[in-house]
């Protein structure tokens, strides 16, 4: 080892070590005749953590054993005498007292190591580790070590064994969990692996007792011995990773030699699965599959519950407000307009979309509680590394199609400055679930059973947004950028759970009702107040048309821009600028507008919600409904998803960057969804 | 172990890419990433399509499957 003394490698960081090092000679603890007497061989046990190194331990002193912590750290440290008889001859002695060579019983100081995988420590226990067995001098370190090793992660286990095949220790390798590695199809060759090792390699089960004669001796023959020679590597020659190169070489060369069977049969069902699940081009095919079927299924599901809603708010309940607010001398005054046509209808228009939100929760957590959103995050991230982001980049962009609020906040893991804004700037072109309800209502009306795969485009749109807004931005603003190398953890497959899903799905659904609660609420309230502020002359408080109301003649101002994307009609512009609030509060200041204005004169009374939406939709686009409602539906998509997601964006990144997010996301928008109605109108 | 680290700096994020990419078992792999996440050369995240901060508590992301798992 090439460390200077005092110190200790961590990956870059340096961990003192007192000037006096402990030693397993120096130590002494527990109760008297704990130990092993005086003289008698040192034994340290070493190995990673959850290999069967206590449970050896364990059996090897049985209840000789003490355990505290080590002197001067407070690191908790077993010592135990592991005792055994000297010979394996059966006693002949006529009257044997026990003295005789055959019986006479010999026994080990045995010291339980802190787990750890390697000798550079990340933590004091390993510190401690790594202080006795390397840096105490020569004449202090144990006579011998046993590594235990876990043979169904053989790789794991040796990375320690060549490190300590760089010094003089005697090593033995007590190889464990052998039945595990035979149900996964690798059979150890023990002799093989000893000889790859250069040192002696004993298969037992501490659990049955099973080796621990063997294991014994192999320990007095290595005692026997003259110490080993060190490895050679030529580690004074190398780099930190060259010569961690070399370890795990020889690592690799050591199971390869010491284990047989393909290997083929460790492939579990999860791996199995994965093979299709992330594979370059059945992944995404599955991917899209399987969210095409979750957005099918919610919307050919929810619908006639949503039909239901809406007749029990537009009927019932509203009439059920009227008649009690009559009966308080309250009917036709402002307070009915406020409570019936605004909070019932805004409100409750939101609210039919809640069986509709609680499918699409429960489908969303099976998929995550069965494992497979991780593999969907991983084809997804291959999409998105074309834009040349750094691999944990994406983490935040899935968030994002939740929420994207806390994606914003999530960028926090990016460690460059750079790569957050950029990142941060992404997000909100990630649809999330609350732009789901206006998809899905203009899906219903204009789709009608095709209304899940109208959903379903719009979620390729989003990602095909942020693919391309990225690749824009690298392209010009952001031409450098670091790459960091990202490993994902994928869940095994499992039978999601019931209690699981409901209570995520139900947690879900509380988010959704608060925002109905809360924000829909308040901007419905000020949607109302804008709409019975007069505009022209002549009315008093709420007896102007809405169209000549304070909010209808700003919305008239605004929807002329709108007029190349087909979608021109003052009462959708007002809905897009209310949307800046909340996405959920576009089909609420629709319903309320739609609630409270009358016909314009000689017009038909269109009644239902959805026909006079799609009525607007008509007329604005020149008899081309569908590229305006596509148009309008990517401009819903691009433009700012919210005022929390510009808070977060203005709390991370700056007002500078969340402004320019806003311009960048209203600019896409716009231009897209002109585009769109532009060439959609030449073939619809 | 420098091949598993350029085969995740190539683009490959889990341990059965990585396996196709390098020709090195799963176990050595798996060995590999530890030591190099260890070293601090590579990062593990596990992937959650919930909120990663509890929430604002205004989104309906709030609280997640994989928060909850944790817990």
């Amino acid at each position: 080892m090439s460390e200077a003394p005092g110190v200790t490698r961590t990956g870059g960081r340096q961990l003192p070590i007192s000037p006096k090092l402990p030693t397993v000679r120096a130590a002494c603890h527990g109760p008297v005749g704990a130990d092993a007497g005086a003289g008698a061989p040192i034994i340290a046990l070493a190995g990673a953590p959850n290999v069967g190194k206590s449970t050896l331990f364990n059996a090897l002193t049985g209840l000789r054993a003490t355990t505290g912590n080590w002197p001067g750290t407070t690191v908790d440290v077993g010592r135990g005498a592991w005792r055994f008889k000297a010979d394996d001859r059966v006693c002949a002695c006529v009257e044997c007292s026990g003295e005789c060579a055959v019986n006479r019983v010999h026994e080990f100081s045995l010291v339980d190591l802190p787990g750890t995988y390697s000798l550079d420590p990340l933590s004091r226990d390993e510190e401690l580790t790594r202080t006795l067995l390397v840096d105490a001098p020569v004449a202090e370190r144990p006579d011998a070590v046993v590594v235990v090793a876990d043979a169904a992660h053989l790789a794991r286990s040796l990375y320690l064994v060549a490190q300590l095949r760089e010094t003089t220790h005697r090593v033995v390798v007590a190889l464990t969990m052998n039945d595990v590695a035979r149900k996964a199809g690798v059979e150890v060759d023990s002799y093989a692996l000893a000889e790859s090792l250069g040192c002696p390699v004993v298969v037992l089960d501490p659990r049955r007792r099973q080796g621990l004669d063997n294991l014994t001796r192999a320990v007095r023959e290595a005692l026997a011995r003259p110490t080993p020679s060190p490895r050679l590597t030529g580690a004074a020659a190398l780099d930190d990773l060259s010569r961690d190169d070399e370890r795990f070489a020889w690592v690799e060369s050591a199971v390869r030699a010491g284990t047989t069977g393909s290997g083929a049969e460790r492939v579990s069902t999860s791996d199995r699965v994965d093979r299709v699940a992330t594979h370059p081009v059945a992944g995404p095919l599955l991917f899209l599959a399987v969210m095409w079927l979750v957005f099918q299924v919610t919307t050919t599901v929810a619908a006639p519950l949503q039909d239901a809603l809406d007749g029990l708010f537009s009927g019932p309940v509203s009439d059920a407000v009227r008649g009690g607010l009559a009966f308080l001398g309250l009917g036709g005054s402002w307070v009915e307009g406020l409570l019936v046509d605004g909070l019932v209808a805004g409100v409750g228009m939101l609210l039919t979309f809640v069986p509709l939100m609680a499918l699409m929760f429960v489908l969303l957590a099976l998929l995550e509680d069965s494992g497979y959103m991780a593999r969907a995050a991983v084809v997804t991230d291959r999409l998105m590394r074309t834009i040349g982001l750094p691999g944990k980049a994406f983490l935040p962009l899935v968030v994002g199609f939740g929420c994207n609020v806390p994606a914003i906040a999530a960028t926090r893991i990016l460690g460059d400055a750079r790569q957050r804004v950029l990142v941060a700037l992404l997000v909100p072109f990630t649809s999330c679930t609350a732009r789901l309800t206006v998809y899905v209502m203009l899906g219903t009306i204009f789709f009608e059973r095709a209304a899940g795969t109208a959903v379903f485009v719009m979620y390729l749109a989003s990602i095909f947004a942020v693919v391309g807004v990225g690749l824009v931005l690298r392209r010009t603003l952001w031409r450098t950028m670091g790459a960091e190398p990202l490993v994902i953890d994928l869940p095994p497959y499992q039978a999601p759970t019931a209690r699981l899903t409901a209570a995520v799905s139900w947690t879900r659904l509380q988010g959704f009702l608060r925002t109905a609660s809360g924000i829909i609420v308040v901007t419905v309230c000020a949607v109302w107040l804008l709409q019975a502020i007069p505009a022209k002359p002549g009315y008093g408080f709420g007896e102007a048309p809405v169209r000549d109301s304070a909010y209808g003649v700003a919305a008239q101002a605004i929807a002329p821009a709108f007029a190349p994307a087909g979608f021109g009609q003052w009462q959708t512009a007002s809905a897009l600028v209310v949307g800046f609030v909340a996405k959920e509060a576009v089909i609420s200041s629709w319903a309320q507008t739609y609630a409270v204005e009358e016909p314009e004169e000689g017009a038909e009374d269109l009644g239902d919600f959805g026909d006079q939406v799609a009525a607007a939709f008509e007329s604005s686009s020149g008899g081309h409904p569908l590229p305006a409602v596509w148009a309008f539906l990517w401009f819903l998509m691009a433009y700012t998803p919210c005022v929390a997601t510009l808070a977060a964006q203005r709390r991370e990144v700056g007002l500078k960057w969340a402004v320019f997010g806003v311009a960048i996301g209203l600019v896409v928008a716009w231009l897209g969804a002109v585009a769109i109605f532009q060439v959609g109108r030449l073939f619809w | 172990m420098s091949a598993v680290l350029d085969a995740y700096r190539a683009g490959a994020v889990t341990h059965a890419e990585a396996s196709r990419v390098t020709g090195l078992s799963l176990d050595m792999v798996s060995a590999a990433v530890d030591h190099l996440v260890r070293l601090g050369l590579l990062e593990r995240n596990v992937v959650t399509l919930g909120c990663p901060s509890a929430g604002c508590g205004s989104c309906a992301l709030a609280c997640t499957a994989s928060d909850q798992r944790r817990e």
